[in-house]
């Protein structure tokens, strides 16, 4: 589960740079509610990816409210690349799996 | 948010290696976090009270939180990796650095009003100064201040005690083997600065003397505040 919330973290951050809530309100409307990602795994997952080199993080104040913005580093670009490929090709192979168990 | 703010969470988080700008800032998160949740959920039209019990149970508490940092030890910061680098090594070697550096700028300033006509003589502020501070800052301001710092960081970090005590005393050990001299006219025209870092039998007694009273001076307080903080 911890790739997959990598996986929606880079590709939300690929299209524009968010704080936490508004990612964790991001993940559950663009997965229609299937994917909750939880605030206790949301944190360590985004500091995680900073550490990493794939984000980069900024403070700014927003309405009086100081927000940390969480944005793609190059390096996050190529690493998001990377594992849509691979989910692309695991997905692929479960769903084939699925559709036809006994094709081998 | 039941258990915040929690100051608990934060030790635990450097306790457990994660530096402590990167705690505060997690913990930070997580409660701005908590206050959007709350915010989303009376403008629905829950009560106070049914905004924050809401917010609790869809955030859940902050040890949770804690508990999933632990597990990830990409977050521990590099001295907490290597300790006997970051608390022993890397202190005496800046120690040594600071002191070439304080020297080098010493020079940089005599020559630099040499430069714009000050006869460096006994007269001269400028070796006035030097003959006063000088031997002062390198001597023993600039190796209690590296072990202090050094005793500092590591007590910010509740790191254990042993490799900043090694550091804290190989400092004040380092800065011990230093020496400094000014040689002011008649007995050097123009003056003469002399510096160095090294031992000799025939003052050894001195060096053992600076090196003891140094490390007592940082090491005494730090050991304190080390057990204050652990019967907090």
């Amino acid at each position: 589960m911890s790739g997959i919330s990598e996986l929606l973290l880079l590709r939300l951050l690929a299209e524009r740079q968010m704080y936490g809530y508004e990612l964790a309100r991001a993940i559950r409307s663009t997965t229609r509610q299937a994917i909750s990602v939880g605030e206790g795994v949301l944190y360590p997952a985004l500091h995680s990816l900073e550490r990493r080199g794939w984000l980069k993080a900024r403070r700014c104040t927003v309405n009086g409210r100081t927000r940390v913005y969480y944005a793609l580093t190059s390096g996050g670009q190529r690493h998001l690349k990377k594992i849509t490929q691979e989910w692309r090709r695991i997905s692929g192979g479960v769903n084939a799996a699925l559709l036809d168990p006994h094709h081998a | 948010m039941p258990d915040r703010p929690a100051p608990h969470s934060f030790d635990r988080l450097i306790q457990a290696g994660i530096a402590p700008r990167r705690a505060r800032r997690i913990l930070r998160e997580f409660a701005e976090h908590h206050a959007d949740v709350v915010a989303e959920c009376l403008i629905s039209g829950d009560s106070a009270p049914e905004a924050e019990a809401a917010a609790d149970a869809r955030m859940g508490s902050e040890q949770q939180l804690v508990a999933n940092l632990l597990t990830r030890p990409e977050l521990h910061s590099w001295a907490h990796r290597q300790p006997a680098v970051a608390f022993a090594l890397a202190p005496v070697l800046s120690f040594a650095l600071a002191f070439i550096a304080s020297l080098l700028a010493l020079v940089a300033v005599g020559e630099w009003r040499k430069a714009h006509g000050e006869a460096l003589n006994t007269a001269s502020p400028t070796i006035q100064w030097m003959s006063d501070y000088a031997g002062v800052y390198l001597l023993w301001a600039l190796p209690l201040g590296a072990a202090a710092v050094l005793a500092v960081l590591a007590a910010r970090r509740r790191e254990t005690s042993f490799w900043p005590c090694v550091g804290i005393a190989g400092t004040c050990f380092v800065g011990a083997l230093t020496n400094f001299s000014l040689v002011l006219p008649p007995m050097a025209d123009p003056p003469t600065m002399g510096a160095g870092i090294g031992i000799g039998t025939d003052n050894l007694g001195s060096v053992l003397l600076r090196a003891g009273s140094t490390t007592a001076l940082v090491l005494l307080p730090y050991l304190r505040a080390r057990r204050l903080q652990r019967h907090e």
